[in-house]
């Protein structure tokens, strides 16, 4: 039951597309020229993509619905507006052993358009040199070895070492698009934005692994670019805003709002979380998050069953962690409102239809690995905060 | 120095009140202003000043020709009347005294009010804060944030409301003409230039080049103030221009809930509201340290709603004053009659339709597609006549939808493939 990721652009459709036979779904990023303006699921019957009954382009269309047409009336009102333009940035790498997916990371990287930008891997506590000689084979990359363990360690060591004052975060897992970094960095022409997020779609959909976890965490967040900030976002459910996979910060802010808090995320007790955690502390300092959905990657989720299980967990645990940070140090209360909505509106309701095996269920392991992760996130705060010796 | 022998071509003017240090700090941007010193020169208007600004502002070291007068305190409005009466620029930059202008502010506004006939031009005026910041000054540097995303949308309608004195810049003959600012207002004077503005046919533009830092020290108690003293100038608003009534705060009822309640017992000048007022205003800190932000807004959009109240209130001759102004607008509204809205073919092509606004300038328009109608560009009370800058913008946003079926129905609509719809193209182009 796999489903094959495609990229098709709109205005070069070729009448039936078709894909190995093994797949029994397609997803679809449809672009217009270039720019992501819709994501559609269709069927596959036979190894054609579609139903058969309806041509191909009529129902990427359809389904992309108005922002297709919005781009379209824009273009045919030929209301030029001249791209400002892209300052140069720092574009961060996070690692930790995962060479292969680094190498592929970098390729994409490398074949970015010039726009001025510095290439940084962050080498976090690594066990062999596989990634410094991977690195050390690309000159244009320059590689920094960070020993602490954690992801947000890492992120804080990128922020220090970056030469410039916009600094792109993209995991090592993931892939950019040919338009990633001038999409990311377009907001930044607003003094308020201190962060910006982007739109990211599966690399691959083979196993079942990675298909759960695209139902149960996609990074889309639409196809219209969305600012967020106090009055209208609520600070404490950042989840909405974007993620670390995708993001990009400005330095100068970030003295205000703070480094990324370093007892939590990958690598540390906590498992995730850091990135929520500070787009939380930006929206409550009073700045702006603008999310970009033309800044456009692509991420490789974990292929096996007891990979997703754990990263499940984690993330149960991370938004815990997060929340215990931001009621211990912040005095946000309303992640005690934001817990409880979840756990009412949401995590019960799957869990008791998982328990009760309703067609359409999220599998009732990952329900409840989700729940455990949770019940223990406060205290990984709290042993992930010991172990740094953070001080509030 | 030695006076220039020419006229300069801006004249840039800043009213100020015993702000020195702010003073310097805007004159040192001036001094490195990417014009040569001798294009502008700067008439600072020292109001009612006792801290030494006049001497300050003589003595502080700066390229361009300077001139300060001093008066007694007579108000910004005053003040900046003053400046324009001694300006011999073409063209008057008014800034006020807490603005640190960017180095391309002059050139910006020179060139922007040259390219245009009867302008107005509007610069952003982003708020700088100092850390620490109180949950009030965020929510307030976030509400300018989205003032200037409106502003600087293209195809914005410019009302009055939008006019903000702190800086902006008209030609001379043009601010001459509608006779400057009112001085009798204590506040929103800057609001009544625009309505009169917007009644002369004045082109507002927006020059996101003449940017300026505000060091804002708005604090809470400051806004609420400053709600009290609106609530004033809105009666003399209302009072010199009825046909604003619906524009203004005052014109329209608040929403039913506590600031409703409020404003009811400001009016009527209610010792039970001003308490309420008052225990409301106490519970801000406690909210705010609590980081309950909805009730935080909602309890201080009901304490401003009230102070605002109170100075309508303490503006009003008498109680049944309000009414009779607001019956008054209504009857006159009635009674103008209003032009009849210019119907627009846009068959004939968008820069057709465009010429057709810059030339006629109506206060409303009908856009039809062939036989199809699209939509309507109303006219708002207080709002600038249509020109051609505002057509695009409408047919992208407000009129996307409309203008997409009128034209499916008037030709098919091709598909999206196809790089523009021929019917979309001038003629010569297609």
């Amino acid at each position: 039951m796999a489903t094959a990721v495609l990229d098709l652009e709109l205005e070069q459709i070729p009448p039936s597309v078709t894909v190995d036979a093994r797949y029994t779904h397609a997803v679809v990023l449809v672009r217009w020229r270039g720019t992501p303006v819709g994501r559609v699921e269709l069927p596959v019957v036979e190894g054609r993509v579609g139903d058969g009954l309806t041509p191909l382009s009529d129902a990427l269309v359809a389904a992309a619905g108005w922002p297709v047409w919005a781009r379209w009336l824009d273009r045919a009102l030929a209301r030029h507006t001249s791209p400002a333009a892209v300052p140069p940035a720092t574009v961060a790498v996070c690692t930790r052993d995962r060479p292969e997916d680094l190498e592929r990371c970098l390729t994409g990287l490398l074949q970015l358009p010039d726009d001025g930008q510095e290439y940084l891997v962050i080498d976090n506590c690594p066990r062999t040199d596989a990634t410094a000689r991977l690195v050390a084979a690309r000159p244009r990359v320059r590689y920094v070895l960070e020993p602490r363990a954690g992801l947000d360690v890492a992120r804080n060591r990128a922020l220090r070492e970056a030469r410039y004052d916009l600094v792109a975060f993209i995991d090592d897992d993931a892939v950019p698009d040919r338009g990633w970094l001038r999409g990311l960095l377009r907001p930044f022409g607003d003094p308020l934005v201190a962060c910006s997020t982007g739109l990211t779609m599966p690399l691959e959909l083979e196993t079942e692994a990675q298909e759960w976890f695209e139902r149960l965490s996609s990074f889309s967040r639409g196809f219209d670019p969305r600012t967020f900030e106090l009055g209208v976002q609520n600070p404490v459910v950042a989840g909405a805003v974007g993620a670390g996979v995708n993001m990009a910060l400005r330095r100068s802010l970030l003295a205000v709002v703070g480094e990324f808090d370093e007892a939590l995320d990958a690598g540390t007790a906590t498992h995730s979380g850091g990135d929520h955690e500070l787009f939380t502390r930006v929206l409550t300092r009073g700045y702006r998050i603008a999310y970009e959905p033309s800044a456009l990657n692509w991420h490789r989720h974990r292929r096996t069953w007891p990979e997703l299980r754990r990263a499940i967990y984690g993330y149960g645990t991370g938004v815990y962690a997060a929340w215990t940070r931001a009621l211990l140090h912040d005095r946000e209360l309303g992640v005690l409102g934001a817990a409880f909505g979840w756990l009412k509106w949401t995590q019960l309701p799957n869990l008791v239809r998982a328990m009760l095996r309703r067609p359409g269920a999220f599998p009732l392991d990952l329900v409840v690995t989700e729940l455990r992760g949770c019940a223990v996130g406060p205290f990984a705060y709290l042993a992930a905060r010991r172990r740094v010796g953070v001080r509030a | 120095m030695t006076a220039p022998t020419t006229a300069p071509a801006v004249s840039v003017i800043v009213p100020t009140h015993n702000r020195h240090a702010s003073l310097e700090r805007l004159l040192d941007a001036l001094g490195v202003q990417q014009v040569p010193p001798a294009f502008f020169d700067v008439i600072i208007v020292a109001d009612g000043c006792n801290d030494g600004t006049a001497a300050v502002a003589s003595l502080h070291p700066a390229p361009f020709a300077r001139r300060v007068i001093e008066q007694p305190a007579s108000g910004a409005a005053a003040a900046r009347n003053r400046g324009a009466a001694e300006a011999a620029g073409r063209t008057l930059v008014f800034l006020d005294d807490d603005m640190t202008p960017a180095p391309g502010l002059v050139l910006a506004y020179h060139r922007a009010l040259q390219r245009t006939a009867e302008g107005v031009a509007l610069g952003p005026a982003t708020p700088v804060l100092e850390e620490p910041v109180s949950h009030f000054q965020r929510m307030l540097r976030l509400w300018w944030a989205r003032q200037i995303d409106r502003l600087s949308r293209p195809g914005h309608r410019f009302g009055f409301q939008d006019m903000l004195s702190g800086n902006f810049a008209i030609g001379a003959e043009l601010f001459r003409r509608v006779g400057g600012f009112d001085r009798e207002l204590g506040c929103r004077e800057d609001y009544e230039l625009g309505a009169r503005l917007v009644e002369a046919g004045a082109r507002f533009i927006w020059v996101p080049d003449a940017s300026a830092l505000h060091h804002d020290a708005t604090d809470l108690d400051r806004s609420l103030r400053r709600a009290r003293a609106e609530g004033q100038a809105d009666i003399g608003i209302l009072r010199r221009h009825g046909a604003l009534a619906p524009a203004l705060k005052l014109g329209t009822p608040e929403h039913p809930g506590p600031a409703a309640w409020l404003s009811r017992r400001a009016l009527s000048g209610s010792a039970l509201g001003g308490t309420i007022a008052h225990l409301l205003y106490r519970l801000l800190a406690p909210l705010e340290w609590l980081r309950m932000r909805r009730r935080w807004a909602s309890v201080y959009g009901a304490v401003r709603a009230f102070w605002y109240w109170r100075g309508v209130a303490e503006a009003l001759t008498s109680p049944r004053e309000l009414e009779l102004l607001l019956g008054d607008s209504h009857v006159q509204a009635a009674l103008t009659p209003t032009p009849p809205p210019v119907e627009l073919n846009l068959q004939e092509g968008l820069e057709a339709v465009e010429a057709a606004l810059e030339r006629l300038r109506p206060a409303a328009a009908r856009l039809r597609y062939g036989g199809e109608l699209v939509g309507a560009l109303p006219g708002r009370s207080g709002v600038e006549r249509l020109h051609g800058g505002h057509l695009r913008p409408a047919l992208e946003h407000e009129l996307a939808v409309a203008l997409l079926c009128a034209a499916a129905v008037e030709h098919a609509v091709g598909s999206v493939g196809q790089s523009a719809p021929c019917w979309l193209l001038p003629h010569h182009e297609r």
